[in-house]
C-alpha cells in the first residue's frame, strides 16, 4: 500500500515546478501573432458563411411556402399542409437564429457553473431539436409533394395517388416515430464507440443527452450543496468521509443495478409487441386503405400503439438513464422521476382506452363481416361514433390523474404502489434508509 | 486601437502565462494530440474574448476560468469551433521541453496528475485552481459556489485523491 498522499506537500512541489515550466514552454511570438491575426479570422470565416448560407436556405423555404399559403388559402387541402410546413421552417429559423445570439453573448470568463449551465442547456435543447426533426421527417414529407407539385407544375398530386398511398404513407410516417427512437435507444450504445457516428448518434439518441443531463446534475448537486447555507454540524458532517454512509449507498447501488436490466428488459419486450401490432395495423392498413370503414378504427388503433410505445421508450429511457454514481438525493430524484413515468404511462393508457376500444370494435364488426362495407355506415353512426370516442376520452383524461396519482400527490395505496412500481418503492425505501441500515 | 484588442499586448500577457495553457490542458485532455488541439481553443477563446478584458481580476485569473470553461466543454465535445488545427509548434508554442519536465516529475506528482484526471470536470477545477494557489474567495467566484462550499469540496476532494492513492498502492 502506497504511504499517504500529502496534498499540501505535493501543493509546494507544483508551485516548485512553476518556474522550470515556463522556461521549458517556448512561444514564438511573431508566430502567435500571425496565427491570431490570420487564423482565428480564415478559421472562422468558411464556418461562418456556411452557417448563415443555412440560415438564409431555410428563410427562403419559410418564406416560400408562406406565399403559398397565402395563395392557396381558399384551398384548405393546400392551405393547411402548407400553413403547417411553413410553420415548422418558421420555428427552424427562429430556434437557429435564438441559439446563435445565445452562444455569441456566452462569456467564457464568468463562473464556471453558470458557463457550462448555459452550454449544457444549450446542447441539451439542440440535442432535442435535432432528434425530433429526425422523428417527424416522414410525418413533414407526406404534405410536401403536394405543395411542390402544385407551386412548381401546377399538378394536382392528391388526383394522382389514391386513399392508399394516403393511408400507408400516414401510418409508416406515425409508426417510424417510435420505431426509430426504439432503434436509436437500441444502437446509441454500440455506435457510440465509432467516432464518425458519434456525432450523428448524439444527438439522436441517448448517450448525449443522458452525458448532458448527468452533467446538468453535477452542477445542481454543486448548487445544492451550498454549505454556506447550512449549520455548522452539519457542514462539519459534509467535510467527513464518507466511509460511513458506504454500507447504505453500496445497498442501494446493488439494489438499483439490479433493478435497471430487469425493468428495461420487460419495457423492451412491451415495446416489441407494440412494434409487431404496429405492422398489424400498418398491414391491415395497405390492404383496406381505401374503404373508410377500415381506415378510421385502424387509424385510430395505430395512433394510440404509437402513443404507447412512445411513452413506454421514454420509460425505458429514464430507467436507463439512471446513474448509480450520483449522490443519494439525484437517484431519488431520478427514481421518482421513473415512478411518475409509469404514472404517466397509466394515464396515457386509460385517456385512450376508450377510443382503442371503439375502433376495435368497428374493426372486428368489418372483419367479421357484420358491417359489410363502408356504405352502410352512414353520415349519423359516423358523427355516433365520433362523439362516442371524444366522451369517452374526456372522462377518462378527467378520471386518470384522480385515479392514478403521482409521488407525493396523495397516501400511498395498493393501486397506487402497482402503478408506481413495487421494485421502485424499494429502491426509493433503500435510498431513504439511514446509514446504519 | 484599444490595448484590450492589442495583438502585442495579448502574446505578452499569454507569454507571462503560457504554463497555464499547459497545466490546464494537461488536466483535461489524456491524449498529447487532443492537447495540442485545446490549447489552440483556449488561445482563440482567450483572443476573442480579449476586448472585454477590462483588466479589474488579475490576467492568470481571467485566463484560468477562459482556460477552464474552454478545457470542460472540449472535454465533452461541445466546443469544436476549430477543426483545421495547426501542428502545436507552427501554432507558435512548443511543448516538447515541458512534456519531458513532466515525464521526469518524480512519482508523486505523476501520480498526482493521473489520480486528477480521474475526477470529474468541476472537482477537477477546483483542484487544479487550489494547487494553482489561488485563494478559497476567488477560487468560489471563479466556479460560482460559496466560500465554505470550497472548503467542504476541496477536502472531499483531498479525501477521495488519498483513498484513490492508497488502493493503487494496494492494487500494485
Amino acid at each position: 500500500m502506497n504511504a499517504p498522499l500529502n496534498l499540501d506537500d505535493l501543493k509546494q512541489r507544483w508551485a516548485a515546478q512553476d518556474p522550470l515550466l515556463e522556461r521549458s514552454l517556448r512561444l514564438n511570438v511573431a508566430l502567435m501573432r500571425e496565427n491570431l491575426a490570420g487564423k482565428a479570422a480564415a478559421s472562422l470565416a468558411p464556418q461562418k458563411r456556411v452557417k448563415w448560407f443555412e440560415l438564409l436556405c431555410h428563410a427562403i423555404v419559410a418564406a416560400w411556402l408562406s406565399g403559398f399559403t397565402l395563395q392557396h388559402l381558399s384551398e384548405l387541402r393546400y392551405a393547411i399542409p402548407g400553413f403547417l410546413v411553413a410553420l415548422f421552417y418558421i420555428g427552424v429559423v427562429a430556434v437557429d437564429v435564438r441559439q446563435r445570439r445565445l452562444l455569441d453573448r456566452l462569456d467564457f470568463s464568468a463562473p464556471i457553473g453558470a458557463v457550462q449551465a448555459q452550454i449544457g442547456a444549450l446542447r441539451g435543447f439542440r440535442l432535442r431539436i435535432a432528434k425530433w426533426i429526425l422523428l417527424i421527417a416522414p410525418l413533414l414529407w407526406l404534405p410536401f409533394p403536394a405543395i411542390l407539385f402544385k407551386s412548381l407544375f401546377d399538378v394536382d398530386f392528391y388526383a394522382g395517388v389514391g386513399t392508399l398511398y394516403w393511408s400507408v404513407s400516414l401510418a409508416f410516417a406515425l409508426a417510424w416515430i417510435p420505431l426509430m427512437l426504439l432503434v436509436l435507444q437500441l444502437c446509441a450504445r454500440r455506435f457510440a464507440q465509432s467516432r464518425g457516428l458519434q456525432a450523428l448518434l448524439d444527438g439522436l439518441a441517448g448517450p448525449g443527452m443522458a452525458s448532458t443531463r448527468r452533467f446538468g446534475d453535477l452542477l445542481a448537486e454543486f448548487d445544492a450543496t451550498q454549505a454556506s447555507d447550512l449549520p455548522a454540524s452539519v457542514r462539519a458532517a459534509l467535510a467527513q468521509p464518507v466511509a460511513a454512509t458506504e454500507s447504505a449507498s453500496t445497498a442501494r447501488v446493488e439494489a438499483v443495478r439490479s433493478i435497471v436490466p430487469q425493468q428495461a428488459t420487460r419495457l423492451l419486450v412491451g415495446i416489441l409487441m407494440l412494434a409487431s401490432s404496429l405492422l398489424g395495423t400498418g398491414s391491415l392498413m395497405a390492404a383496406h386503405g381505401g374503404t373508410a370503414a377500415f381506415l378510421v378504427p385502424t387509424l385510430i388503433l395505430h395512433l394510440c400503439l404509437v402513443a404507447t410505445m412512445i411513452a413506454l421508450i421514454r420509460l425505458r429511457m429514464r430507467v436507463l438513464g439512471l446513474d448509480v454514481d450520483g449522490s443519494a438525493e439525484t437517484l431519488r430524484g431520478r427514481v421518482i422521476e421513473c415512478m411518475n413515468a409509469r404514472v404517466q404511462l397509466a394515464r396515457i393508457l386509460l385517456t385512450l382506452a376508450p377510443a382503442a376500444a371503439l375502433a376495435l370494435l368497428l374493426l372486428i364488426l368489418q372483419l367479421t363481416g357484420s358491417v359489410s362495407t363502408a356504405t352502410t355506415i352512414g353520415a349519423d353512426a359516423w358523427v355516433g361514433f365520433g362523439l362516442a370516442i371524444v366522451a369517452g376520452c374526456t372522462v377518462a383524461l378527467w378520471i386518470a390523474p384522480r385515479m392514478f396519482t403521482r409521488f407525493d400527490d396523495a397516501p400511498a395505496s395498493t393501486l397506487r404502489c402497482w402503478i408506481q412500481g413495487r421494485a421502485w418503492l424499494r429502491v426509493l425505501h433503500l435510498i431513504d434508509a439511514p446509514a446504519d441500515d | 486601437m484599444t490595448p484590450a484588442t492589442n495583438p502585442d499586448e495579448f502574446v505578452r500577457l499569454l507569454d507571462a502565462h503560457k504554463g497555464i495553457l499547459y497545466k490546464v490542458s494537461n488536466a483535461y485532455c489524456a491524449q498529447r494530440d487532443d492537447r495540442n488541439d485545446l490549447i489552440q481553443e483556449i488561445v482563440m477563446q482567450l483572443w476573442r474574448s480579449f476586448e472585454r478584458y477590462d483588466g479589474h481580476a488579475r490576467f492568470s485569473t481571467w485566463m484560468h476560468s477562459i482556460a477552464i470553461n474552454v478545457a470542460i466543454s472540449h472535454y465533452r465535445g461541445e466546443n469544436r469551433r476549430i477543426r483545421d488545427t495547426l501542428p502545436i509548434e507552427e501554432f507558435g508554442l512548443d511543448v516538447a521541453a515541458a512534456d519531458q519536465l513532466l515525464d521526469a516529475a518524480d512519482d508523486d506528482l505523476r501520480s498526482l496528475h493521473q489520480l486528477i484526471a480521474q475526477l470529474d470536470e468541476i472537482n477537477r477545477a477546483i483542484i487544479l485552481l487550489y494547487l494553482e494557489g489561488h485563494p478559497h474567495d476567488e477560487i468560489a467566484a471563479m466556479v460560482g459556489i460559496s466560500n465554505s462550499n470550497v472548503a467542504t469540496r476541496i477536502n472531499r476532494i483531498k479525501q477521495s485523491l488519498q483513498r484513490q492513492y492508497q488502493s493503487a498502492g494496494a492494487t500494485a
